[in-house]
């Protein structure tokens, strides 16, 4: 016994000396690699900063006529490019009283009177955060020798949360203008003025053709009014995963033809933020969502298209990225025959205790504006998770769409505080699980489920509501990011289908639709 | 008529029902008032302002600035039903518009707007630029000066300031009227046919800018002569021939900035090609060659490449050394060439360089090149490098060409 202690002394002794050496080298070699790095020469001319943009308003050049000298493609994308960088550090310099960005874009004199702005809310502790979201340039003037140049920026769209000690006084979306005087300072474009202006008018562009609108409390499609009746999506094999890796339109299609079939008109599929590849959205994943939307139209169904899936940020630096997001997807899906709606986000209300309730509200606000600027024709929408929650922003939405899992009695009861609402109501998503079991030994069986359909098809048709039931099929694994990791939850969320894992149709099929 | 009181009391009601249905905030939102006790919409940089209003509440009301450079937040202060806002000194200081919104509950219940225009106190020197540094004499290259003239608080002054930009060109001093216009005032300052500094300076009432300068530079050269000048006419390979241009000028007579090369190209006997360069000085640019050391022919012409260039003047080069003696000594192993003598019988000097070409088996075998020291050139044919044999001797220098067959060595 005695030696074998002193065998594990032993050994103890000998690892740790090893160890205490490996560190001793390790942090030689560390010293010396530094002391070898020397000043990186591309550093003087600013080719070798690498920098990830922060922040993506869209910049739009209204013109570049001016007297002195025609303007370069470079040189505007060099002057759009640091006048950017020059907003967001002004913007982080209100936020976080840190100057330190300010002093490479703006100028000496300049730099200045910003700090002075900043140091004035500092000692007042006040904090702004603000982002812009739009920029309209307009050249008026670019120097002979290409060191000077004044431009008009239009109706600059800015949202703007401003703080005293630490609690919100006040949120706002503003238009502005600006005329600003910049220069060229060892290689950066740096602001010399800024003169905020009286903004100018912008002539509206022409109106869209509309396939998809709604009057009232009505949605229309090519002019006859339309009833949703509809389900939510995804693939047995790939839920919460439509868009990866698994992707096959063969199933898809296979399964658009049961939609159909069954009676049913509408889907609701979901665009994920990140999977998509947030502020640069992926061509493949496009030509996924696109290649279902084909699909849909061949089988005569409407899709209700919502997006950011599994986005939680919301933060005002965060904006202009979901923007380029957003614009990106509307853009190339808006002309779809298969479109029905927006929906902007699943479920936002879930998010208001984190991120809270002004800053998601001002999101999504500031986003039902941005996908109607890019699509004025297709109807916008919210999945808000409760009847209770429904009105909100009801008077910025075109379509009221709440969800529903709660009891099937109280309904009517609850939805009683949505009858004043002059807009299209959309059950969007309800339903039960069949998930008696091991897990939940008193939850509800098929037969359970196949009853809840059936008086809820009747209270659907009752107050006329446009409805899409959750989900067509039960799911053999569900993501960890949809319901967290506990067994019993999963198991919940496995048993709503109208389909079983196996692929037969559970009693409640005969219930999907009137 | 009867219509017209059913849609009033209609109306009525739709506002009554409005009322009634909003949260009792939003009632009491309604029936602030807020009158504005100064309805000044313009003020000056650097002026005090103090926007004051008159309220029916005593909650607390907080205004909510944006400016040119950032926004701010106000508490109030408060005498009675009045409030006063004082705008903080750094922002009365900014030109630009500048919009407020009274705040209650985060909730806007009053905007305004007010212009705050630049102060008339122009700060010395004027904020002015002039680029590029150096132009182009013959008036179609120019220079721009752009003037930012700012007050005293760092803004850009209003439009429509007059600026005199004047400038100064030997004899002329020409001076301009111009209004300011997007913050800037411009003139492009065109160049005159001569070369020399233009003077560049801009004024707005007593107040100046600094003084730039100008550079014009001489236009593109026109083409020129070539010269040359050579000690003898004698193919000595030891004096040297000078190069040298006239006065290189531009199309506007403006002898040609310093330095610029100019390359002389020579074909000896439209054979070989020489190049000399030389930069100018004055407009004259020289280069040098040294003489053949047999006779030739040159054709020699000078180049600013791509820009301009010279006549081409033809030179002859006579024989300076007709013949030598070739001596063979010690069992013909030392070959003595000389004494050289050039063209006035006189020992040539040293350095001129003599060939000797060593064939076995009509094979050339070595090359041997020796330098004219005291006017004899000698060469040693070692034992270890050339065994005992026969061999065939060349002799090549000095334009001479001689040859001796079976030579043996011991």
């Amino acid at each position: 016994m005695k030696k074998q202690n002193k065998m594990i002394y032993r050994s103890f002794i000998i690892s740790s000396f090893i160890a205490v050496n490996a560190l001793i080298l390790f942090g030689i070699s560390q010293t010396l690699s530094f002391l070898n790095t020397g000043a990186d020469r591309s550093m003087m001319l600013h080719i070798g900063v690498k920098n990830k943009q922060a922040y993506m308003p869209t910049v739009e050049w209204k013109d570049t006529i001016n007297p002195a000298r025609p303007i370069e493609k470079q040189t505007m994308f060099n002057i759009q490019k640091d006048y950017v960088n020059s907003w967001y550090v002004r913007n982080v310099g209100y936020t976080t009283y840190d100057s330190l960005g300010i002093f490479d874009f703006y100028t000496e004199s300049a730099r200045k009177h910003l700090v002075d702005g900043i140091h004035f809310n500092k000692t007042n502790d006040l904090k702004i955060v603000s982002t812009t979201l739009d920029h309209h340039l307009a050249l008026d003037f670019y120097s002979a020798d290409g060191q000077l140049v004044v431009f008009e920026d239009q109706n600059v769209r800015a949202y703007t949360q401003t703080f005293k000690k630490d609690s919100l006084q006040f949120e706002t979306i503003t238009t502005a203008s600006y005329k600003i005087a910049m220069l060229l300072e060892d290689g950066f474009w740096r602001v010399r003025h800024i003169v905020k202006q009286p903004n100018s008018h912008i002539t509206d562009t022409v109106k869209q053709k509309k396939t998809s609108y709604v009057k009232g409390n009505q949605i229309f499609v090519n002019n006859q009014p339309y009833q949703i009746k509809g389900i939510n999506y995804y693939p047995q094999e790939t839920p919460w995963d439509m868009f990866g890796e698994e992707f096959d339109i063969s199933t898809i299609r296979k399964d658009f033809e049961i939609i159909k079939n069954a009676g049913l008109n509408t889907i609701r599929i979901f665009v994920p933020y990140d999977d998509f590849g947030k502020e640069f959205v992926q061509e493949v994943k496009l030509t996924k969502l696109q290649e279902v939307m084909d699909e849909a139209e061949s089988n005569q169904l409407k899709v209700v298209l919502t997006l950011f899936d599994f986005y939680g940020n919301y933060a005002v630096d965060d904006w202009t990225f979901t923007h380029r997001h957003a614009e990106q997807i509307v853009s190339s899906i808006k002309e779809h025959p298969a479109l029905l709606v927006w929906d902007i986000k699943n479920e936002p209300n879930l998010d208001f205790e984190n991120r809270t309730k002004e800053t998601v509200l001002a999101w999504l606000k500031e986003m039902i504006y941005q996908i109607r600027a890019l699509d004025d024709e297709h109807p916008i929408t919210i999945g808000w998770s409760s009847i209770e929650s429904a009105d909100i922003l009801s008077d910025e939405v075109d379509i009221v769409s709440f969800h529903y899992y709660k009891d099937l009695a109280e309904f009517s009861e609850s939805f009683k505080s949505l009858s004043s609402l002059d807009k299209p109501l959309v059950l969007q998503e309800f339903g039960l699980s069949s998930n008696k079991g091991l897990w939940s030994p008193f939850g509800n069986n098929e037969k359970d489920q196949a009853a809840y359909h059936e008086a809820f098809l009747k209270i659907i048709q009752e107050n006329k509501l446009h409805y899409l039931s959750w989900t067509l099929y039960d799911f053999n694994n569900i993501p960890s990011a949809v319901v967290g990791r506990l067994p019993w939850r999963k198991n919940a969320q496995k048993h709503f289908g109208f389909i079983d894992a196996e692929g037969n149709k559970k009693d409640a099929f005969q219930f999907i639709s009137y | 008529m009867k219509s017209n009181h059913i849609t009033y009391v209609l109306f009525l009601m739709i506002l009554m029902f409005g009322f009634t249905i909003n949260s009792p905030i939003t009632k009491k939102n309604q029936e602030i008032e807020i009158t504005p006790l100064d309805s000044r919409k313009e003020y000056t940089a650097g002026e005090e302002i103090v926007l004051k209003f008159k309220t029916n509440t005593s909650e607390s009301l907080d205004l909510s600035i944006e400016s040119s450079y950032g926004s701010t937040f106000l508490v109030p202060d408060r005498q009675g039903d009045h409030i006063a806002f004082i705008i903080p000194e750094y922002l009365a200081r900014k030109r630009g518009l500048v919009e407020y919104n009274l705040i209650r509950n985060q909730r806007k219940i009053y905007s305004g707007k007010f212009q705050i225009n630049s102060s008339n106190n122009v700060k010395e020197p004027l904020e002015s630029y002039l680029g590029p540094p150096s132009i182009i004499a013959g008036g179609i290259d120019y220079a721009m000066l752009s003037i930012i003239a700012t007050d005293q608080y760092d803004n850009p002054v209003k439009d429509s300031t007059m600026t005199v930009v004047k400038h100064q060109f030997l004899d002329k001093e020409i001076e301009n009227e111009l209004y300011s216009r997007d913050f800037i005032v411009w003139k492009n300052i065109y160049s005159y046919e001569k070369s020399g500094r233009i003077l560049v300076s801009a004024n707005i009432n007593e107040i100046a800018s600094k003084e730039f300068t100008l550079d014009v530079f001489p236009s593109q050269a026109e083409d020129f002569e070539l010269f040359a000048n050579k000690k003898h006419e004698y193919a000595d390979g030891n004096q040297i021939v000078e190069f040298f241009t006239s006065t290189i000028r531009d199309e506007f007579g403006n002898i040609i900035s310093d330095g610029r090369v100019v390359e002389f190209s020579i074909l000896k006997d439209n054979q070989e090609q020489l190049r000399t360069s030389g930069t100018t000085i004055d407009g004259v640019a020289r280069g040098f060659m040294i003489h053949p050391d047999q006779k030739a022919i040159w054709d020699a012409k000078a180049f600013i490449p791509e820009m301009a260039e010279s006549n081409s003047i033809e030179l002859e080069f006579k024989p300076a050394v007709t013949d030598y003696n070739v001596t063979f000594k010690e069992q013909n192993r030392t070959i003595e060439v000389g004494a050289i003598v050039s063209f006035m019988n006189q020992i040539i000097p040293d350095g001129a360089f003599i060939t000797l070409h060593i064939y076995q088996d009509d094979r050339l075998i070595e090359k041997l090149t020796e330098y004219s020291s005291k006017g004899f050139v000698n060469f040693h044919l070692s034992e270890d490098f050339f065994p005992k044999g026969i061999y065939t001797m060349e002799i090549i220098g000095m334009g001479v060409y001689k040859k001796y067959d079976r030579i043996e060595l011991e």
